[in-house]
């Protein structure tokens, strides 16, 4: 894959790895995303997930990887606390988690932010990078205070704080795509945020009668 | 790439602003219930960064850091996806007498 559009792909799209299959690969993982957004729930759901998996296995296979069986331990510890508190808890409280989960995400945007900034070699963390680093942060920080405080008010389980939370973590995602320069990250955040925040405007302009599919749980504590 | 500090964010910024494009009319005319797709594409974007710097990073800390990121969003990842095939809590043992 020489040609004009490989040279697009592997220049444009990908920072890190200038190889067009891996730009593609992520370029496929982002059309899923978008795909997912347009389908209905439980497919748009899988669809998401299949994108997971391929930015996921993209991410892997571009870079020369030396810690692989801590980084698959940290999936499957991670992975399984997720899937033994989905099953485990009570209904009633499922919004609750969910809400608390999209605050853990500006806890990893955090942790994410200070590792690259700690170590800024691999990826050339100067100057806007590095900056975009910081706002990736502090969003992230953002993000997770605003779900602690919407835990804290019985509010995480209404939809529209949902959306609001899940617009701080694209952004954060985006913006810490930005700093190491990968497409897949910066797609997928920017197209999320954007999302988010448009539906959520729909949703207040519209007023309740507009919410009533988004998942509440008004009277949890 | 990467030879000047602002080329990675530059070079990435038309693909922000095409994302952020694409998601406002994708979500101009969404249904309102695909909060958990979108769950789980944000897990995706941070579990990808977090791989990417745990296998990237050389010192102990920083190594660690991206670690929790990845256990972190794989938590948060597998909440909204079970959420969205809506997986029933499991409430054998609550309704046993």
């Amino acid at each position: 894959m020489t040609g004009p559009v490989a040279a697009l792909l592997g220049i444009r799209i990908d920072g890190v790895d200038p190889s067009p299959f891996v730009a593609g690969v992520y370029l496929l993982a982002g059309l899923l995303f978008l795909i997912a957004m347009r389908s209905p729930q439980r497919r748009g759901n899988r669809l998401a997930l299949a994108g997971l998996v391929l930015a996921c296995a993209a991410a892997v296979y571009s870079h020369d990887v030396v810690n692989l069986p801590e980084m698959v331990g940290a999936v499957i510890i991670g992975g399984g606390i997720g899937l033994l508190l989905v099953r485990r808890a009570a209904q009633a409280v499922l919004p609750i988690l969910i809400g608390l989960g999209l605050g853990l995400l500006g806890a990893a945007a955090m942790a994410l932010a200070a590792a690259i900034l700690r170590n800024r070699g691999p990826f050339d963390l100067e100057g806007a990078a590095a900056i975009c680093a910081i706002i990736g942060g502090l969003i992230g920080a953002v993000q997770l205070f605003a779900a602690l405080l919407a835990g804290w008010t019985g509010r995480i389980g209404d939809g529209l704080v949902r959306l609001w939370l899940i617009a701080g973590a694209g952004g954060a995602g985006a913006m810490l795509g930005l700093a190491i320069g990968n497409s897949a990250m910066v797609m997928g955040g920017a197209l999320a945020a954007s999302g988010s925040l448009t539906l959520g405007w729909r949703v207040r302009k519209m007023g309740p009668a507009a919410s009533g599919g988004l998942p509440r749980a008004p009277g949890l504590p | 790439m990467g030879s000047a500090p602002m080329t990675a964010p530059l070079a990435l910024l038309p693909l922000f602003v095409v994302a952020c494009a694409a998601g406002f009319f994708a979500a101009r005319r969404a249904v309102v219930d695909f909060l958990p797709t979108l769950g789980t594409g944000m897990a995706s974007v941070l579990l990808v960064g977090a791989l990417i710097a745990a296998a990237e990073t050389g010192s102990v800390a920083a190594r660690y850091l991206a670690l929790l990121a990845v256990v972190c969003a794989s938590i948060a990842g597998i909440l909204a996806f079970g959420a969205g095939e809506g997986w029933q809590p499991d409430q054998a043992e609550d309704d046993a007498p």
